[in-house]
């Protein structure tokens, strides 16, 4: 009986077309999943590449009640197919040109329109945050990605040199060649700590995401906030490195050097759980005042 | 409309699509390139290689993690009033693909620790034919240097930014994936003005006596 009841308040949709509709989907997008496996995803900076797919279905599965259900009167079936085929058209030129950015640009979209055909305004926009974060997916191309990534690798080379010459070590700098004692040391891409930016973006504004009991403009906020700690904890890890390697040697920098990019992996991710925690405590305490 | 409907009408332009994403492959342009040194001899019009004079061969440092196909070559030219310039000749198959596409040298040589000056696109006339390439100057302590490069798609002569990005485009909607080369010379000179015109004399004695299928990839023909 109460089963009813629930089947009633959420009826949800299993029927034969829905899994029709979601086959031929995951028909179309193989391919894609496939090239970007292929080509995108072995790349260390895009090395988060197969969480976004698989942190959708989480999202989408997860919030279920919210949008799969098929007595939904806010259907706009012209709009959602214009949406469909115009990003169609979008994926079509992108895998015939080989152009993988904009072919996994279309994802997203052609989604939109599934959701907006199917099941109307209000499941689009119960589901708009896993659909956004789906364009996250989308490669950058090369000549965004590398001036974001020798821009960075300068900024932290820049500041580490500039921190350690007012501590009076004997430090200088040559492009991206930092000489530290003895050592020379060449800052690689990864020192730019593209991989571990994207990650952290990722992963906090999942976790933001799913905090309850916040409001979307707090967390926005926190979101905002990932990007100075990323920046933050990177400069710190790249800091560390050059320590490690003037005080001891450089092959002990070198075992080191992963440890402390999940350190600041870890690191970053517990100052915003702090930082969140704080803000709680202080609304908590200004409403006991305020009562 | 009943869900029913709607759900049978979004499956069929799915599965519509999808048969015609099968039906129509990209083709790449997959011309088979000989080795690139090829395009750089030993002697062409008064200028005569650094190797051919005894002197260190030209190091190509190739990219850490050439992609297949990515082809480098590298050389040091003497002219006939001891000019020095260096051309850089790189080659790669599929200009869409992000690990293929050509950086910018402006953004190189920044990464290498020079200072970049502003650029400045001129047309240049070579072998009969005209186009736009790009200078810019850039310097390191007392090192100055004058680059003077171009890029092109499927032997079309191109520069980064909107130019390209349409030729990009036209390319896609015709279904052909292009090939790509990124030309660059540099002369290292304090005053730019004749290191320009230094670049711009190694270019014309250059393309005019190179081969024509070289000519048909690095030029463009008219």
């Amino acid at each position: 009986m109460q089963n009813r009841e629930l089947t009633r308040q959420y009826p949800i949709d299993y029927s034969p077309e829905t899994w029709l509709v979601l086959t031929s989907l995951l028909l179309i997008l193989a391919q894609t999943f496939l090239r970007l496996r292929a080509d995108i995803w072995p790349q260390e900076q895009y090395s988060y590449g197969p969480l976004i797919p698989l942190i959708f279905c989480y999202l989408a599965f997860f919030k279920r009640k919210d949008w799969l259900r098929k007595d939904q009167h806010d259907t706009r079936p012209f709009v959602g197919l214009l949406i469909i085929v115009l990003s169609l058209c979008g994926l079509f030129l992108g895998r015939r040109a080989s152009i993988i950015a904009l072919e996994t640009a279309a994802i997203a979209p052609v989604i939109l329109g599934l959701v907006v055909t199917l099941y109307g305004i209000s499941s689009a926009r119960a589901l708009r945050f896993p659909i956004l974060f789906l364009l996250l997916a989308i490669p950058l191309p090369g000549i965004v990605m590398y001036t974001l990534t020798s821009q960075l690798k300068l900024f932290n080379a820049i500041w580490a040199v500039d921190l350690l010459y007012y501590w009076d070590y004997p430090v200088a700098l040559d492009g991206v060649v930092i000489t530290i004692g003895p050592y020379k040391l060449f800052l690689a891409d990864a020192c730019a700590g593209i991989h571990s930016l994207f990650a952290l973006g990722i992963l906090g504004s999942v976790v933001v995401y799913l905090a309850p009991n916040r409001s979307t403009r707090r967390k926005i906020m926190l979101c905002a906030l990932l990007l100075p700690l990323a920046l933050l904890s990177n400069f710190v890890r790249v800091l560390s490195l050059l320590l490690v390697t003037y005080n001891f040697n450089d092959a002990i920098a070198e075992q080191v050097h992963e440890t402390f990019g999940y350190m600041s992996f870890l690191i970053s991710i517990s100052l915003l759980l702090y930082i969140d925690h704080k803000a709680q405590q202080f609304r908590k305490a200004r409403h006991a005042i305020q009562s | 409309m009943q869900y029913k409907a709607r759900a049978y009408l979004c499956a069929s332009v799915l599965l519509i699509s999808f048969g015609m994403l099968q039906l129509f492959e990209p083709s790449a342009n997959t011309e088979p390139t000989e080795g690139i040194d090829q395009a750089l001899p030993d002697t062409f019009d008064t200028w005569v290689r650094a190797e051919y004079l005894g002197l260190a061969p030209a190091k190509v440092i190739a990219p850490a993690e050439a992609a297949e196909g990515v082809m480098v070559s590298e050389a040091i030219y003497f002219g006939s009033n001891n000019e020095r310039v260096m051309v850089s000749l790189s080659y790669a198959p599929n200009q869409f693909d992000s690990r293929f596409t050509a950086h910018r040298p402006e953004y190189c040589y920044k990464a290498q620790g020079f200072t970049t000056g502003p650029t400045n696109d001129r047309a240049l006339r070579l072998a009969d034919r005209e186009f736009e390439v790009r200078s810019l100057t850039v310097s390191k302590g007392p090192r100055q240097e004058t680059v003077t490069y171009w890029m092109t798609l499927s032997g079309q002569p191109v520069l980064p930014g909107l130019s390209r990005m349409a030729a990009q485009i036209g390319y896609a909607v015709r279904g052909e994936i292009p090939d790509g080369y990124l030309i660059r010379v540099s002369t290292i000179n304090d005053d730019d003005k004749q290191a320009f015109d230094i670049n711009r004399r190694f270019l014309t004695a250059w393309a005019s006596s190179m081969e024509k299928e070289w000519h048909q990839q690095l030029v463009g023909i008219n």
